[in-house]
């Protein structure tokens, strides 16, 4: 479970001290996907940064179980991202040196897993994804929606807890955006606890649980996301 | 959780292949500043064995010059008194000396290389290969005792080819003086191959000097013990010098090593000019892939990866440029001794093993410090700021 006590980030600019995101109380609970919405400005790439460990708040915590993250060090959450977390992004963020069953072992590599043993689980994820006749393309040859469920293999590629996911379908056309939410909403159903910023509608909608952030504050929610405080 | 270094390996690897032109641009600017460090270079190794090379063919073990004759391999000044061929061969047996031999140098220089003579006066009867190991001659004939005093010269193998001399041809040491060839020598890879025997009177009456010579070439009883005997001539002569062929060798190097310092500060103007470049490309390839490697930190790579990936790219563009360095080298080691041999006679560049490595080893500390900028923003880049980036 990963949850977060009066959040807040505020960014120093020449212009002064801006807020991007003040007390956000929230808990993001396993084998459920949280959509976080609102629009453009709204604070919900920061939100995400934060619950990543990409970056830290200017005060408040975020616990993955009663573990701070701002209470780590560096190298912890490099090896908490590795091992616990998983990341698909809206612009794919595939390496473009690599194939696509090298960009999934990737994060396996990182974790020191042995060659043969990561190009067999990288492989059996994308044959999950139904890619593994993709497996030898580079990421130019795969159209947006193969990509992306490279991705999300990737983002699977260590077992993570979590899965984050920003904008996932941002890039995609709806029936490659419903594929790729079909697959987040397995990744769900497996007991991991998946996170999606989204301005899709359609992604909010068939979310187990909603936060809707505006300016920097949560503006509402549905299902079992606030555990009190920071709701305007 | 340690990375295995085949998978950064891997990785840098194929980052540099998806920029070929870039990376072989790149590996090439490593290519000519190697290649230019080893040419310079070159020339004081192949300097080196030339002159082990002709030393180890004397067959004298001592020098003796007026004054200390201190690194001078090779004195033309006529300045050593002929008496001293006396008074050493006077206390031969108590010096330990077994045979001297006067010798009298003269160099006719010439506006190229090609075009200078050097002039060697020894008794005419006085059998070469007793001097310069293994000198014989080829065509014509040696010089006997009755050519002392006539205008007759035998030449070196290197300096004939060099000059296109034949066997009967006519040479002229000054507009008084011409010397008729009457024996070329076969090449022994000593001194001698470069020179002109003429017989000592000869020269000395063309030269005018008929009281001095350049040195004497002492042979002692037991070369083994060449320096004592060098040490004895010292002792009993003040104010002659006495060097053995290894003081002699010493000194070269000794000046050889100043030199290498020269040579090594001239390349290595090159040389960072090459770590300039790479680390001006590394660097704009760490600007361009800033979003890749906030992508990889995300994932959860640690800052050491990516200092470790973009240093190990810099590594290996170092290390193709030493490879190419050397070869690229080598090729100009070789028209380099082509211009020496034919200006010379001399091969005076050489790559040896050690200066193979020293060039890799030049290459990779060149890949090393022009990757450590570069490394260490890659490392530091915030992954939100990265992954924000278009």
């Amino acid at each position: 479970m990963l949850r977060t006590t009066d959040l807040t980030k505020l960014y120093r600019t020449p212009a002064g001290v801006v807020p991007a995101l003040t007390g956000v109380d929230a808990t993001f609970e396993r084998g459920k996907l949280t959509a976080i919405v609102g629009p453009s400005g709204s604070g919900k790439s920061t939100l995400l940064n934060l619950l990543a460990g990409f970056d830290l708040p200017t005060s408040g915590a975020v616990y993955l179980g009663d573990t701070s993250l701002g209470a780590m060090t560096e190298r912890e959450r490099s090896k908490l991202r590795l091992t616990r977390f998983g990341f698909v992004f809206q612009s794919f963020n595939l390496i473009a040196v690599l194939n696509a069953w090298q960009n999934v072992a990737f994060p396996m590599g990182l974790a020191g897993v042995a060659a043969p043993e990561r190009r067999a689980r990288a492989l059996a994820l994308l044959e999950r994804f139904g890619l593994r006749l993709r497996a030898d393309h580079v990421p130019t040859r795969l159209s947006g929606g193969e990509r992306q469920r490279v991705s999300l293999a990737r983002a699977l590629a260590n077992d993570p807890d979590v899965v984050f996911a920003d904008e996932p379908t941002g890039n995609l056309d709806s029936r490659s955006g419903q594929v790729v939410l079909g697959a987040l909403r397995e990744v769900a159903d497996e007991g991991r606890t998946v996170i999606v910023v989204t301005h899709d509608a359609g992604v909010a909608e068939s979310a187990d649980a909603v936060l809707d952030l505006l300016d920097g504050r949560v503006a509402g929610s549905r299902g079992a996301v606030l555990v009190g405080g920071g709701a305007a | 959780m340690n990375t295995a270094p085949q998978f950064t390996w891997s990785l840098a690897s194929a980052s540099l292949r998806q920029r070929p032109l870039r990376s072989v641009l790149t590996a090439l600017g490593i290519t000519v500043a190697v290649a230019g460090a080893i040419v310079f270079l070159s020339l004081g190794e192949g300097i080196r064995r030339v002159f082990a090379d002709q030393l180890a063919n004397l067959g004298p073990d001592i020098q003796v010059t007026y004054g200390s004759g201190s690194g001078d391999f090779f004195p033309t000044t006529p300045d050593l008194p002929a008496s001293y061929l006396g008074e050493l061969l006077a206390a031969a047996d108590q010096l330990g000396i077994r045979e001297v031999v006067p010798v009298l140098l003269y160099l006719r220089g010439g506006l190229a290389p090609s075009q200078s003579f050097v002039f060697e006066g020894l008794p005419a009867d006085m059998p070469l290969a007793g001097l310069f190991t293994g000198a014989a001659a080829a065509q014509g004939r040696a010089l006997t005792a009755e050519d002392e005093g006539r205008g007759v010269a035998v030449i070196g193998a290197t300096a004939a080819e060099r000059n296109r001399v034949k066997l009967g041809a006519t040479l002229r040491l000054n507009p008084a003086t011409s010397l008729e060839v009457v024996g070329v020598l076969g090449a022994t890879g000593s001194l001698v191959d470069n020179v002109i025997v003429v017989p000592l009177t000869t020269l000395q009456s063309a030269l005018g000097i008929d009281d001095r010579y350049s040195l004497l070439a002492v042979t002692s009883t037991r070369p083994e013990r060449a320096d004592e005997v060098a040490t004895r001539i010292q002792t009993a002569y003040p104010e002659l010098g006495a060097q053995t062929r290894s003081e002699i060798f010493d000194q070269v190097s000794t000046s050889l090593r100043v030199s290498d310092f020269v040579r090594l500060g001239i390349s290595a103007i090159a040389l960072i000019v090459g770590a300039i470049a790479v680390a001006n490309t590394v660097m704009m390839s760490v600007f361009e892939r800033t979003r890749e490697f906030g992508v990889i930190r995300a994932v959860g790579a640690r800052p050491r990866f990516l200092f470790g990936l973009v240093l190990t790219e810099s590594l290996l563009l170092a290390l193709a440029g030493a490879a190419g360095g050397i070869l690229l080298g080598w090729v100009g080691v070789y028209f380099v001794n082509r211009v020496a041999l034919d200006q010379l006679g001399l091969e005076v560049a050489l790559v040896t093993p050690r200066l193979a490595a020293f060039a890799v080893l030049v290459a990779m500390v060149m890949g090393l410090v022009s990757g450590l900028l570069p490394a260490g923003r890659a490392a530091r880049i915030p992954i939100a700021t990265a992954l924000a980036r278009e």
